[in-house]
């Protein structure tokens, strides 16, 4: 058992899945259960009786051993952030969060004042806080220190299937941090999600490389396999890189010489 | 009374409980939160509140999310 520690609660998976932008509900669920994901993500959504489908809280809710992990999406500024975590919570029962403020629709990158306002708050008021940021030491550690059970750096843009376009930034995150460090979105392959553990992140967050894959259950299963891997990798330590070729097998005493 | 219910006005006549609302709105017993001029209701409260005349309320559910 490697479990993954976020606050109290203890995970037996570091695949974290999002549930947007499945072609449709069956979809979703096999991709759910394929990952092997112990916590998935999920938005907040106005209530709307002609689109009851879109009501994701009952099938979810039935999948055993899975976590309802509720974000802020949506929020412009860290007031709404906060209004929406505590929707959240009211809604799945938990004080887990992932929080998130992209005011900018064209890149989404995460407002780290905002972020950092929010988180600030919130964990002061006993949430478990997952805060998606750009990929800044600086910030994890502001993060860390106001209180947030673990950070989410970015791989790359949300949706943008980049990969890991910040590991530079990720490898000083994780130098640096006391708590996990998730990376989350930008990813497209499982090989980097693979790469992304391999480095010591303790966990990895999908959406739409799976959801948008050719076979979204096969990429979650995929994906699930990479995650282990990377952390099997991780914990065996990698060997150094070196600048010449060190041989494997002897070079003398052959035929003669 | 005038409402805005999710962003729109509405009408409630012959009632001020917010269960009733909810009952109009067809959320029955499905799990939503509840939010009334922008703070989060419980749903033990939301059983005894009294609708007032401009309140604002928003129902949430969950959707697709990453």
């Amino acid at each position: 058992m490697d479990p993954l520690i976020l606050g109290d609660h203890q995970f037996d998976s570091r695949l974290l899945l999002g549930t947007g932008k499945f072609a449709d509900l069956t979809t979703m669920l096999d991709a759910v259960h394929r990952s092997g994901a112990r916590m998935v993500t999920v938005a907040l959504r106005r209530f709307n009786r002609e689109r009851i489908e879109d009501d994701l809280f009952e099938p979810l809710s039935r999948l055993p051993d899975v976590l309802l992990l509720p974000n802020t999406s949506g929020a412009m500024d860290a007031r709404e952030a906060v209004l929406a975590a505590q929707i959240g919570r009211e809604l799945t029962g938990h004080g887990l969060v992932k929080l998130e403020i992209h005011p900018n629709p064209h890149h989404l990158m995460p407002d780290p004042i905002a972020t950092f306002e929010a988180a600030r708050e919130l964990a002061a008021d006993g949430f478990t806080v997952l805060p998606y940021m750009p990929a800044d030491p600086v910030l994890a550690k502001r993060l860390e220190e106001v209180g947030c059970a673990a950070v989410m750096p970015l791989g790359a843009a949300i949706g943008s299937g980049q990969g890991l376009a910040t590991a530079h930034l990720l490898r000083l995150i994780i130098e640096n941090s006391t708590v996990p460090v998730i990376v989350d979105a930008g990813l497209r392959s499982p090989s980097e999600a693979a790469a992304a553990m391999e480095m010591g992140c303790d966990a990895v967050l999908v959406n739409s490389a799976v959801a948008a894959a050719g076979n979204p259950g096969g990429m979650a299963a995929a994906f699930a396999e990479a995650v282990r891997a990377g952390r099997h990798a991780w914990q065996a330590g990698l060997m150094g890189r070196g600048e010449t070729a060190r041989a494997t097998s002897p070079l003398t005493a052959f035929l003669g010489r | 009374m005038q409402l805005t219910v999710n962003g729109e006005v509405c009408c409630l006549e012959g009632d001020d409980r917010l269960t009733t609302l909810l009952r109009e709105q067809g959320v029955n017993d499905r799990r939503v939160a509840l939010v009334v001029n922008s703070r989060v209701l419980s749903m033990a409260d939301a059983a005894e509140y009294r609708l007032c005349e401009n309140d604002r309320i928003d129902i949430l559910t969950l959707a697709g999310g990453g």
